[in-house]
């Protein structure tokens, strides 16, 4: 138990403080990504004896993912592509006058996934680890076509239009070196092309910009109202209740998928979301996408709730769960510790130090988002062009700091157009953004696929029981909304 | 009216910056205040990476030698084409140094970039990552012997994965099947990280990446290393022989170091390697070295140079062929 | 709006098919087993086109709309030519002096009154230019 007098040495909580205000700015600034802040800083923590390194490193991961949700529902802006799927309903939310109930919501069920998600790493360690072993080409095949498979979900009223950006968002994804030979494609020569266009600058733009472009477009007075008002901040009992379901789901969903490498945040928030919609009854169905709690919360637990996946593929195999844990597998190695399941019968202290340290700062999310959510939500006490200006530089500067890029920054100003003309016509945004995230995986893992396996190439995908089950509920998904629309016709007509 | 005073403002607006671009001429040939300014570092891959981690390292040691403070700016893209072109077209005035990996010699016979040993001067190398034969610990094979006796009976049944097609592992592979005569399918993952990862899965037989990105799985008893193909044997793993002690002629390896762009004065140059030279053989790099699985290696700008050029005429007469044989 | 969406989809569709056309320009030297690099551009390019296709054909079908008035279109189009400037001049120009400059543009063309706007965007990029270059080591 010497672990935990390590833990709570003025030191270390020191560190997870300072780490958690370095966490909210840097999570709560569109264009940093907690990766980011993660690998500028473990640099400075070299000096510092590992349980506190790690404390400061380990707290902003937790915070900034955290903290990415803020923007996400007071400006509709996503911190980082973790919280792509809480603009869905805790913008609405804001809209309605209700920014300190989605503020709560996000602090709590954010901490509350991580919590969870850790409780799975100490007990489940080890099966977790295998399942995430046994992803091949095919295995990633299948999970990107399940998650693809939510773009119907997350289309709104028009299924063609959603397809349609979903389509433009895969190819998008598509420009630059192509995966597996390596071939220039769509750059035309450009060498800024090759490695694709980044998908920051363009959340930035389709989100930020183009929202900030609609306000001036439309001035709304209106709404100015409603947002003024930012109303309690804590759940009730029975909003807690109505979240309840959607929370288990998504903490245990979440965890299996971060812990697949390459696999994180934002695909998680946005499978566990199009779930949690899916075994949502009646009129609390019909509340997703224009503020309901259970879609709020489900997104606000997986991007958590993948920490403790990511770290438990991190500390069973020494293999990167994520880009973080990949930068954390790092300064591990520079305290002369190897990642991998010798870590736990060589030194199971800094182990059950980093499960001390997870668990501490989720508590940490918690309290900092109930208490900052007053503050937090001043913002919309400003008048709104103040904060069209702010989002404005902050779009600037972020998608330039990504990559100190120029043309970044022009990626972000024409996703910005393109955001408010998809806005007046009604196309919707969530579709191009998933195409995004899972185009490459997709593609990769088919071509890998078909190379290792060229006797019966095409078969592979059925023959492997978790690519068949993931196929078959991406048909699932598929299907569902499109029986279910005939036979509400039928009835109709009845 | 706010039409009229915006058109005004941003009139005097244009003019105003217009006059102050002006006024910062274009600095002498030589410098004797140098260095005067901060220093820029182009990193051309991610934050985080073993790159961007040594950049990081030498920069903070360089910073209290030549007391300028040092910036690191990551210009990731195109295999770290992005980077290096970025630091080719830097003004030459030495505030811009650019950290250049193997890759530099590589590019152009790759058809990716323009970019040759010849746009840069160099300041010094760091060190060199040789690339490694590593296979699941129950293989049937456990010399490096035994494997290409096996690859020989079952062609094209091994598959070996690397961290991208084109890149120095993916070569380094080709290579060995070149001098070796078997043939194998070469599996392009987006870095070695997830190479080994599929490795470690089952899903490849083998990898071809460096022995410090095995390390964790060599250690757990997972994995072994057949062989390195570096030229000296490597730390990391003392037991496992180099190709060239089995008898074969192949030895591909990774290495970084600092360039500035060409026709930096020459007194900005002989600071920078001094001071470089200082940083690469403090103790701090030197642990960084060791807990992270590589070689130090340093070489002088002179040698660095000669080095570079060597490697960039035997990629260019190696990749071609490695293109047709496929 | 109905004219703005065909217009839209139209023009999806003439960018696709020109890339379409790309496609068969993309090396195929190296071949290996499975599908080729234009595979899936080929495929995904494809079911835009028909996409956009099923879209104009909705679209001609739709009733036409009154069209929002949008009395500030003007005011937005000023406000995105602003920041059009403002990209083009970033990175040429020390920051401070475009983001302040151009930050109180913004401002006075949504009619914010002089003093406020100078007075806010002197701090915000203050502000920002601090956090970056000082917490962030990015050079602006």
């Amino acid at each position: 138990m010497a672990f935990l007098s390590e833990i709570f040495q003025l030191g270390t909580i020191t560190f997870i403080l300072i780490g958690s205000i370095l966490g909210l700015f840097i999570g709560a600034l569109p264009g940093l990504t907690a990766t980011m802040g993660i690998a500028i800083l473990t640099p400075l923590t070299f000096w510092l004896p590992p349980e506190q390194g790690l404390a400061m490193l380990i707290s902003i991961y937790c915070t900034g993912i955290f903290a990415s949700g803020i923007p996400a529902i007071l400006i509709n802006t996503p911190g980082t592509p973790a919280s792509m799927a809480t603009t869905f309903d805790g913008y609405p939310l804001t809209k309605q006058g209700k920014a300190g109930l989605a503020l709560g919501i996000n602090a709590i069920y954010s901490g509350l996934g991580g919590i969870i998600s850790t409780i799975f790493l100490i007990l489940l360690a080890q099966p977790i680890s295998s399942f995430a072993l046994s992803f091949g080409a095919p295995e990633y095949f299948a999970l990107a076509i399940f998650g693809l498979s939510m773009m119907i979900g997350i289309s709104g009223k028009s299924i063609t239009k959603g397809l349609l950006t979903g389509f433009i968002g895969l190819f998008i994804a598509t420009i630059g070196l192509d995966p597996i030979m390596s071939t220039p494609r769509f750059t035309f020569d450009q060498s800024a092309l090759y490695e694709g266009i980044s998908f920051i600058p363009i959340m930035i733009g389709l989100f930020g910009v183009g929202e900030i472009f609609n306000q001036v477009l439309e001035n709304p007075q209106k709404i100015e109202k409603a947002k003024q008002k930012i109303g309690r901040i804590l759940p009730s009992r029975k909003e807690h209740k109505e979240m309840g379901k959607p929370f288990a789901m998504s903490s245990i969903v979440s965890t299996f998928i971060g812990a697949i490498p390459g696999a994180g945040g934002d695909i998680a928030s946005i499978v566990t979301w199009e779930q949690s919609k899916r075994f949502a009854k009646g009129k609390k169905k019909e509340e997703y996408n224009n503020g309901s709690l259970g879609g709020l919360a489900a997104t606000c637990t997986a991007n958590n709730g993948v920490i403790g996946g990511a770290f438990t593929t991190m500390l069973t195999l020494g293999l990167p769960g994520d880009a973080v844990t990949a930068i954390l597998i790092g300064s591990l190695m520079m305290y002369g510790l190897q990642p991998g399941p010798n870590l736990f019968m060589e030194s199971p202290d800094i182990v059950y130090t980093i499960f001390g340290l997870l668990l501490i700062s989720n508590i940490v999310v918690i309290v900092v988002g109930l208490f900052g959510a007053q503050l937090f939500s001043r913002i919309m006490l400003l008048k709104q062009e103040y904060i069209w200006i702010s989002v404005i530089l902050f779009s600037v500067v972020g998608s330039y700091a990504l990559n100190n890029s120029v043309f970044d920054v022009w990626v972000m100003f024409i996703s910005g157009l393109i955001g408010l003309l998809f806005r007046r016509l009604d196309y919707p945004l969530g579709p191009l953004i998933l195409g995004l995230i899972l185009g490459p995986m997709a593609e990769s893992n088919f071509r890998r696929a078909l190379i290792n396996n060229h006797e019966q190439p095409y078969m592979i995908f059925f023959t492997t029981p978790i690519s068949l089950i993931l196929l078959g509920l991406a048909l699932l998904t598929l299907l569902v909304p499109l029986i279910r629309k005939a036979f509400n016709k039928k009835s109709e007509a009845a | 009216m706010y039409k009229k005073v915006s058109v005004f403002m941003l009139l005097c607006f244009t003019l105003l910056l217009g006059a102050c671009g002006s006024t910062s001429s274009s600095q002498g040939e030589t410098d004797p205040d140098y260095p005067d300014d901060q220093i820029e570092v182009v990193v051309p891959f991610d934050s985080g990476g073993a790159s961007d981690l040594v950049s990081r390292t030498i920069a903070s040691e360089m910073e209290e030698s030549l007391d300028v403070p040092f910036t690191v700016t990551n210009k990731t893209g195109g295999s770290g084409a992005t980077g290096m072109l970025a630091t080719k077209n830097a003004k030459p005035d030495g505030h811009t140094v650019g950290y250049v990996p193997v890759e530099m010699s590589m590019l152009e016979s790759l058809e990716l970039a323009d970019i040759t040993p010849k746009d840069y001067e160099f300041i010094g190398q760091l060190m060199t990552i040789p690339a490694a034969i590593t296979v699941p610990a129950d293989a049937p094979y456990d010399t490096i012997e035994e494997f290409i006796d096996y690859a020989k009976e079952n062609p094209g049944e091994i598959q070996i994965g690397n961290s991208g097609t084109g890149s120095i592992w993916h070569i380094a592979a080709a290579a060995f099947a070149q001098e070796t005569d078997i043939e194998m399918q070469y599996v392009p993952y987006e870095g070695a990280a997830p190479a080994v990862t599929a490795l470690m899965g089952d899903h490849i037989s083998a990898v071809s990446v460096s022995p410090s990105e095995v390390k964790g799985g060599v250690d757990s008893g997972d994995l072994k290393v057949l062989a390195v193909m570096g030229e000296e044997r490597d730390p990391s793993v003392p037991d496992t022989p180099t190709l060239e002690e089995e008898g074969y002629d192949v030895s591909v390896a990774g290495w970084g170091g600092f360039v500035a762009p060409k026709d930096t004065p020459e007194n900005a140059l002989s600071q920078l390697r001094e001071s470089f030279e200082d940083a690469a053989e403090s103790d701090e790099f030197q642990e960084l070295m060791e807990d992270r699985g590589m070689t130090p290696a340093y070489k002088s700008g002179e040698e660095f140079e000669q080095y570079a050029q060597e490697q960039y005429d035997y990629f260019n007469e190696l990749i071609p062929t490695i293109e047709l044989e496929e | 709006m109905k004219k703005l969406r065909i217009g839209i989809n139209i023009t999806i569709f003439i960018i696709c098919a020109y890339l379409f056309r790309e496609t068969f320009q993309f090396n195929n030297s190296l071949n290996q087993q499975g599908v080729g690099p234009s595979f899936f551009p080929r495929v995904l390019l494809a079911i835009i086109m028909l996409l956009t296709f099923i879209e104009i054909f909705t679209s001609l079908k739709m009733r036409k709309e009154a069209i929002p008035i949008t009395s500030s279109g003007k005011r937005l189009t000023l406000f995105a030519l602003t920041f059009l400037v403002f990209i083009s001049l970033f990175n040429t120009l020390p920051f401070l002096v475009i983001s302040v400059g151009f930050l109180f543009i913004m401002g006075i063309i949504l009619k914010i009154k002089l003093l406020p706007s100078l007075l806010f965007s002197i701090i915000l990029s203050i502000s920002v230019y601090y956090i970056f270059t000082q917490g962030f080591n990015i050079i602006l």
